[in-house]
């Protein structure tokens, strides 16, 4: 029991490759714990923003984490292990995507973004906008919100993202400014109808 | 509006702008304030969509210990020994070798029994007798044999050998022969030549002759 606890401490002041490396080589539990321990929320979270679905989300999490279990000795050193952790998450997602039919996605019921505004009726304007972005982001293809995931909340490079998508650098950068042009769009249909209608 | 344009705007606002281009930039983003505060409005969104907090929710590692398990039945490794049942066979086969030990068992092969404990015995003795006497005189004939085909073997050696030697001597005599038949019709040939010279000289007054 203590040196799993020496292990642990130990882990704890690993970054994730090499406590990746440890787990693999050498197959140190602790070292697996500790990255188990970093990154489960995180992909708890993207894989619920991703399909929609929390039950779901936390099943598959159950999967990427058992899958980088089985294929720790496998790791190569030279990526990044989040490169690695999400390329095991996106064949997951992939898999779902196949297996299930796809469902509309509601936004989930957490608070909205405390905003500064002074008056009423700029914080109803700004609910409203706030609600369409994310209605519109509902409408996106999981591989489309899948990528915003990566550049928004976990703030990876394009080079990471790339490697994770198998697609040129270039690519990913045009599809997410792409993404985020639709969303203007509609903001902007929004800004019509209100000029319609005041 | 161009979306290029709209585009080179966004990659500022995200931070990916090239450096010598982002002043430039930004001053075009000032002259249209309202698209600018669009285009930040949707960065925002987006970002608060992504980052936004969802219930905590552990992860019980215990499937991995399970999942490790059903992996190792799955390849048949890691599966416990079971020393119970190697015990129980040792202890049948010791106690099978024990029992045959004690009760004499003899198996009959031929004209040869073994027992457990004891050396082989040879059952009929005359029968065996008779038969070894028999091999023994083949092998005997056989040796015979033998040695007759070698006696002969190395006198047609022999007499290979001097077939090869009068052959030699042979062609040493033909060789002699024909040399010296060649010698003598070289002088026929020389004769002939010069009794042929001597008329010639005869008929066209040869000197010293009158």
């Amino acid at each position: 029991m203590g040196c799993f606890v020496r292990g642990l401490v130990v882990a704890r002041q690993c970054d994730d490759r090499e406590l990746m490396c440890q787990a693999g080589r050498n197959g140190d539990v602790g070292a697996f714990t500790e990255l188990v321990r970093r990154w489960e929320h995180r992909v708890l979270a993207f894989l619920t923003k991703a399909t929609a679905d929390a039950d779901a989300a936390k099943d598959l999490r159950q999967e990427v984490f058992l899958r980088l279990h089985r294929y720790r000795g496998t790791y190569d050193p030279r990526y990044a292990f989040t490169t690695w952790l999400f390329r095991i998450v996106r064949n997951v997602l992939s898999t779902w995507r196949v297996r299930e039919e796809r469902t509309p996605w509601a936004p989930p019921v957490w608070a909205d973004p405390a905003d500064a505004s002074p008056g009423p009726a700029e914080r109803a304007s700004r609910a409203e906008t706030s609600q369409r972005v994310r209605g519109a982001i509902a409408q996106l293809d999981p591989c489309e919100r899948e990528l915003l995931l990566h550049r928004f909340d976990l703030d990876m490079s394009y080079r990471e993202i790339a490697e994770i998508q198998g697609a040129p650098e270039t690519t990913v950068k045009s599809r997410i400014y792409t993404l985020l042009e639709r969303l203007r769009c509609t903001l902007d249909q929004a800004a019509d109808e209100r000029s319609r209608n005041p | 509006m161009n979306e290029t344009r709209r585009k080179r705007w966004l990659a500022f606002l995200l931070g990916d702008a090239p450096e010598e281009e982002r002043e430039a930039i930004q001053t075009e983003l000032g002259q249209v304030p309202e698209e600018a505060g669009l285009l930040r409005h949707v960065i925002d969104e987006t970002t608060g969509w992504a980052k936004g907090p969802i219930p905590y929710a552990p992860l019980e590692l215990g499937f991995l210990e399970s999942a490790a398990q059903d992996v190792a039945k799955m390849s048949g490794h890691g599966t416990r020994f079971s020393w119970r049942k190697w015990a129980l066979a040792a202890a049948a086969v010791a106690l099978l070798a024990f029992a045959t030990y004690e009760a004499q068992v003899s198996v009959t092969i031929g004209n040869v029994s073994f027992c457990w404990g004891q050396a082989p015995a040879v059952n009929d003795t005359a029968s065996s007798n008779k038969a070894l006497s028999l091999l023994s005189a083949q092998v005997y004939d056989l040796a015979r044999a033998s040695e007759a085909a070698a006696a002969q073997i190395q006198r047609l050696s022999y007499e290979n050998t001097e077939l090869h030697r009068q052959i030699e001597t042979a062609a040493v005599r033909l060789a002699y022969s024909q040399r010296a038949d060649t010698a003598a019709l070289s002088r026929d040939i020389q004769g002939l030549l010069y009794l042929a010279g001597g008329l010639t000289q005869q008929n066209n007054v040869p000197s010293g002759t009158q």
